[in-house]
């Protein structure tokens, strides 16, 4: 793994050797995603969500998660593929993200939908590409080839903490 | 570990399953599969009975082998059943049996580790259950302090040895050496005559020990010497003498001077007398423990017995070994619970202080008998001993000088004896008023009497008196009292035949109060302390259950989880449509319990003021004394309660408040005895619920604020203008202001401005008041009006588009429909709304938020007017919808910070709402983020 880009928290990449396990993949768009199942708390339908103002776009706002206030992230926004009208099949994946100081968050991430579990052994998994300074890739853990399919494996942690909540943090206060 | 306490039955059980065992394991074949299981389970059975982590240890791994046995791993079956069969002799050898570990022999193949590694595990648990009750313990011991400098209650003198004894047998237990060392010295120094600055001393200690414990969790760094705290107030590291503790022992024992050792006599041996060090150490332990037992339960004769046997062995040891110092004190001991064991001596106040400190002493004779052995040599004779030897025959003859120090009064015990005990009187001032009581009594007056009965205010005798001693004729005083109509001819009848009956002798307690040498409270307490435990035992102790706070907060979550899905299902429309008379009962219900459950659930983080308010005791009287200022400090309300967080958070305004008072408000003596004030001061500190609100109060009698010294500083800083004149409120709460202070000298304690400042920010911050009354010459009053919990507000909702926000009502002023003409805009840019002649800045809310499709017309909006801080300010919003009680939730740590907005809430339908900040709004709207927003909403 070489492909760690300075701006990705100081949490080091992991070799691909530990990533073999099971994955929820999920699609957005064309492209199929994956995520480390102990990550997963839970998966939701949609429902009404209360947006926040002053927040960031990808931001789509609070839910209540049987009493508790946890935000939600649009994933499509997050990762600049256009938006579209939400479907039946559109749903919250419930995540548990470890942000700095070991501090653990719950969130919410909208997909378009979610596909299968996945066991996913290391010798199926590439390293992340490099697509050069302009594509962003540090949260991308590797790329998995199951069958036909090739999921991309997201690091949530570094998708939804640091930076990004940093500039949630930042828009709030300028 | 000879006496491991296992219940009988349990010990019974455990020797049947063992004995099973060992049968099972002879006869076990290692072909039998359900045979090896049922070995297999015996094994688990005896390592969940046993109370010894080592036979637990090597019963698991027994168990362990058997398995890799089924499994046909494990080498050689014969000699793993042999292993077994060996395993099971040193399991009962250790548990049934009674021997230590040293003696038994684990078969190594079962791989146990030898027991010193799962000591310090359980020492540290001990430890750490022992530093956790140690806050409450140590707030007691302040507060019975501060109690008896105040009342002098010789029950309360006895609560803080009780628990400096309490705490040095526990620290001995757990190895704290200097703690032990600390309050061993304190009961000394209390023993010996109360000293001048006892509270000091008192106080002094506490912090010693509060710092010595939070050292322990790991924080704070490790307190100074003990020595040196109490050398300051005994003037010397030389203790009183005749204590049982001389300076020099204190340290560990293997420290002391090796010169004064005395060499080894012929034929000594060494290697019995290591045997017999360790099982004393663990004998004493195990009577400290047992003795405090006692000390709650005198009755438990179980207890008595082991602390009776702990010495005794001892005691036939030393002898054997030839150790006669340790066998001579042992031996007194011996003869002292021997009697107690008997009962012909109660073993408490004295009693029990000789028991402890002979424990104590054994200890150190036996610990510096260690050192030296180490050293090749018999250590020097322990100069404290003969002194408690002396001691111990006395306690044990029942009464002397020694017994006079008791502290707990055995019941019956003279008056006279605990006065002079608790200083409250001197030994001659009662013995002069025993003399007294002695003495013949003359007959009483019959104008006294007549007085004394409440027939006759005392003015008539006199002038009765008088009329008598005018008259010639010298008629009785009952004639002339009848004569002048005072009283009835029965009425004297009575008095007379009063006066013939026998004079009883006056109390003694009377006599001392009566010559002024003693004050009716200190005889109130003695004569308290005099009916003995019973009445201390009356307070009931309550039961509480420790709760780790993360698991109560989940169960706080859950049933405000609860609640919310319960008004969601009892509020659904559909189940409203469907509900049938019987559906309707079960859903009230239902909410009923719901409604209790939350109120019980709010109740348990609900804790009393009484624990901050013990803090602010403390500060006063140190402050005071800084400032040379005498105050007398008065709680009111203590029991109040209030959500465990408000409580946390409260202590740093009231110290703030406290400081101010003692320092700027109350007056030093001279100038308050010229003020006409008693020389004295008063603070008091009440709380008390009041209108849904908790209020805490603090007044003080001083100087109050002076209004034209804050309003000459105001008009400097250019706060206000020459002219104004604000009314005396506004001109208090100017000293709220941070950087506002009229203190001419900066004192250590107080005057740089930041105090009051800290004040109104930490109440805001709990979402309360602060509120000021003074007059000038009288005093101050600071009232503080906190919500009852933080979790609940009272919330009016609005509608802004399509979202739904919540301000909270207590910043609501008032909601007004804006006319045209009232609204003006300000540069094209900021707006305004004129309300009754005041011209208020009006903003937009869709505009800051930048959320569309809001009502643009003002006039056919609501404007709500809200208040931060004195400013108001009018939000446009489209519509109200209705006012209701919120459970604020946190926005969570991401969203943390949201300008604009402090919390959010679940709302009936289940969806979330927002709780506007409007203090935050308002900065907002100032900051030009407004004018930015707006034009790009435009």
């Amino acid at each position: 793994m070489s492909t760690t880009e300075g701006t990705a928290p100081a949490r080091e990449a992991r070799p691909v050797s530990t990533l073999g396990g099971k994955y929820l993949t999920f699609q957005l768009s064309a492209e199929t995603y994956g995520l480390e199942i102990l990550k997963v708390q839970e998966i939701i339908g949609l429902m009404k969500v209360t947006h926040v103002p002053r927040t960031p776009s990808f931001v789509r706002g609070v839910i209540n998660l049987r009493g508790k206030v946890i935000p939600v992230i649009d994933l499509r926004q997050k990762f600049g593929i256009p938006s579209r009208e939400d479907t039946e099949k559109t749903c919250i994946i419930v995540v548990q993200v470890l942000r700095a100081e070991r501090q653990l968050v719950i969130m919410g991430i909208i997909v378009d939908e979610v596909s299968e579990v996945l066991d996913i052994t290391c010798n199926q998994i590439e390293p992340a590409p490099e697509f050069g300074a302009a594509v962003h890739t540090a949260f991308i853990m590797g790329m998995g080839k199951v069958g036909q399919k090739v999921v991309i494996m997201l690091d949530i942690d570094k998708v939804l903490s640091g930076n990004e909540v940093a500039a949630v943090e930042h828009a709030a206060k300028a | 570990m000879a006496d491991a306490e296992v219940p009988v039955a349990q010990s019974v059980a455990l020797a049947e399953s063992l004995e099973w065992l060992a049968g099972a394991v002879v006869l076990a074949d290692p072909t039998d599969l359900p045979g090896l299981a049922a070995l297999h389970t015996g094994f688990e059975q005896v390592a969940g009975m046993t109370a010894q982590a080592l036979t637990r240890e090597t019963a698991k791994s027994a168990a362990g082998m058997v398995e890799k046995l089924v499994l046909g791993e494990g080498g050689d079956p014969a000699a793993v059943l042999q292993v077994l069969g060996r395993a099971v002799s040193a399991i009962r050898a250790l548990d049934c049996d009674g021997r230590g570990p040293a003696e038994v022999e684990i078969p190594p193949e079962l791989g146990v580790k030898p027991p010193a590694e799962a000591v310090p595990g359980a020492d540290a648990a001990i430890l750490a259950e022992f530093l956790s009750r140690q806050p409450a313990v140590l707030e007691e011991f302040e507060s019975q302090a501060l109690e008896y400098e105040k009342t002098r209650s010789p029950e309360a003198l006895a609560v803080v040895r009780r628990i400096l004894h309490n705490l040095k047998g526990e620290a001995a237990l757990l190895g704290l050496g200097e703690v032990e060392h600390l309050c061993h010295r304190t009961e000394d120094i209390l023993a010996n005559g109360l000293a001048e600055r006892m509270t000091d001393l008192l106080l002094g200690v506490k912090d010693w020990l509060a710092r010595a414990f939070a050292h322990r969790s790991g924080t704070g760094a490790a307190p100074e010497p003990a020595d040196r705290l109490l050398d300051s107030f005994t003037g010397g590291p030389a203790a009183t003498p005749g204590t049982a503790k001389p300076a020099e022992s204190a340290g560990t024992p293997a420290a002391a001077p090796a010169a004064a050792d005395l060499p080894l006599p012929a034929g000594f041996d060494v290697s019995l007398c290591g045997d017999f060090i360790a099982e004393s150490r663990d004998h004493l332990d195990a009577a400290d423990v047992h003795l405090l037992t006692l000390e709650t339960e005198p009755e438990n004769a179980e207890a008595m017995a082991a602390v009776f046997r702990a010495f005794h062995t001892i005691k036939g040891v030393a002898g054997f070994l030839g150790l006669a110092e340790i066998g001579g004190l042992a031996h007194q001991a011996e003869n002292l619970l021997d009697r107690a064991r008997k009962g012909e001596l109660a073993l408490a106040g004295a009693a029990m202080d000789a028991a402890f400190e002979a424990g104590d002493a054994l200890r150190r004779l036996i610990e510096s008998l260690a050192g030296a052995l180490g050293r090749g040599a018999m250590p020097a004779p322990d100069a404290a001993v003969p002194g408690l030897l002396d001691r111990l025959r006395l306690v044990a003859a029942g009464g002397g000088q020694a017994a006079a120090t008791a502290v707990a009064h055995a019941p019956g015990q003279k008056l006279g004896e605990i006065l002079v005990q608790s200083g409250a009187a001197s030994r001659e001032a009662v013995e002069a008023a025993a003399r007294i009581q002695q003495e013949p009594q003359e007959k009483k007056k019959l104008g006294d009497i007549l007085v004394e009965s409440a027939v006759l205010p005392r003015k008539s005798v006199e002038a009765a008196l008088e009329k008598q001693a005018g008259d010639p004729a010298r008629p009785k005083l009952g004639e002339v009292l009848v004569q002048s109509g005072a009283v009835s001819p029965e009425e004297v009848g009575k008095a007379l035949e009063k006066q013939l009956e026998p004079p009883q002798a006056p109390k003694l307690g009377e006599i001392l109060v009566r010559e002024g040498q003693a004050s009716a409270r200190d005889v109130a307490a003695a004569l308290r302390a005099q009916k003995g435990p019973a009445a201390a035992q009356a307070v009931q102790v309550k039961e509480t259950v420790k709760v780790d706070a993360d698991r109560l907060d989940r169960l706080l979550d859950a049933i405000g989880e609860l609640v919310i899905a319960e008004s969601m299902v009892s509020q659904s429309t559909e189940l409203k449509s469907a509900a049938s008379p019987q559906l309707e009962r079960h859903l009230g219900q239902l909410d009923k319990i719901t409604r209790e459950l939350q109120e019980m659930g709010t109740s348990l983080r609900m804790v009393p003021v009484k624990a901050t308010f013990q803090k602010m005791a403390r500060l006063v009287r140190d402050l005071a004394k800084k400032a040379g200022k005498q105050i007398d400090f008065i709680t009111g309300g203590e029991e109040t309660e209030l959500d465990k967080s408000v409580v946390d958070l409260i202590g740093d305004p009231l110290v703030h408040m406290i400081r101010n008072a003692v320092d700027h408000g109350v007056e030093p003596a001279d100038e308050r005895r010229r003020a006409g004030k008693p020389e004295s001061g008063r603070i008091e500190l009440r709380a008390f619920h009041k209108g849904g609100n908790i209020h805490i109060e603090m007044t003080d009698d001083g100087r109050g604020l002076q209004r034209d010294l804050i309003l000459a500083k105001a008009r400097e800083k250019g706060l206000l203008k020459s002219g104004e004149t604000p009314p005396d409120h506004e001109v208090f709460n100017l000293i709220f202001l941070p950087g506002f202070s009229t203190a001419k000298v900066v004192s250590d304690v107080s005057g740089r401005g930041v105090g009051m400042d800290v004040v109104r920010k930490n109440i805001e911050a709990l979402r309360g008041a602060v509120d000021i009354q003074s007059q000038a010459g009288k005093g101050t009053t600071f009232t503080i009006r906190l919500p009852l919990t933080l979790a609940i507000i009272d919330g009016m909702v609005v509608r802004l588009g399509r979202e739904r926000y919540i301000i909270p009502t207590l910043s609501v002023v008032r909601a007004v429909r804006p006319k045209a003409e009232d609204v003006f805009s300000v540069l094209g840019r900021g707006e305004m709304l004129r309300l009754q002649g005041d011209l208020i800045p009006l903003f937009r809310l869709d505009r800051l938020f930048a959320a569309g499709a809001a009502e643009q017309d003002a006039t056919r909006a609501v404007a709500v007017l809200v208040e931060d801080e004195g400013r108001q300010a009018a939000v446009l919003v489209d519509e109200l919808l209705g006012q209701q009680q919120i459970v604020i939730k946190n926005l969570g740590e991401t969203m943390k910070g949201t300008q604009g907005l402090s919390g959010a809430a679940i709302m009936p339908d289940g969806t979330v709402g927002l709780i506007l900040d409007v203090g935050g709004l308002v900065k907002l709207a100032n900051s030009g983020s407004q004018a930015e927003k707006g034009d790009a909403a435009a």
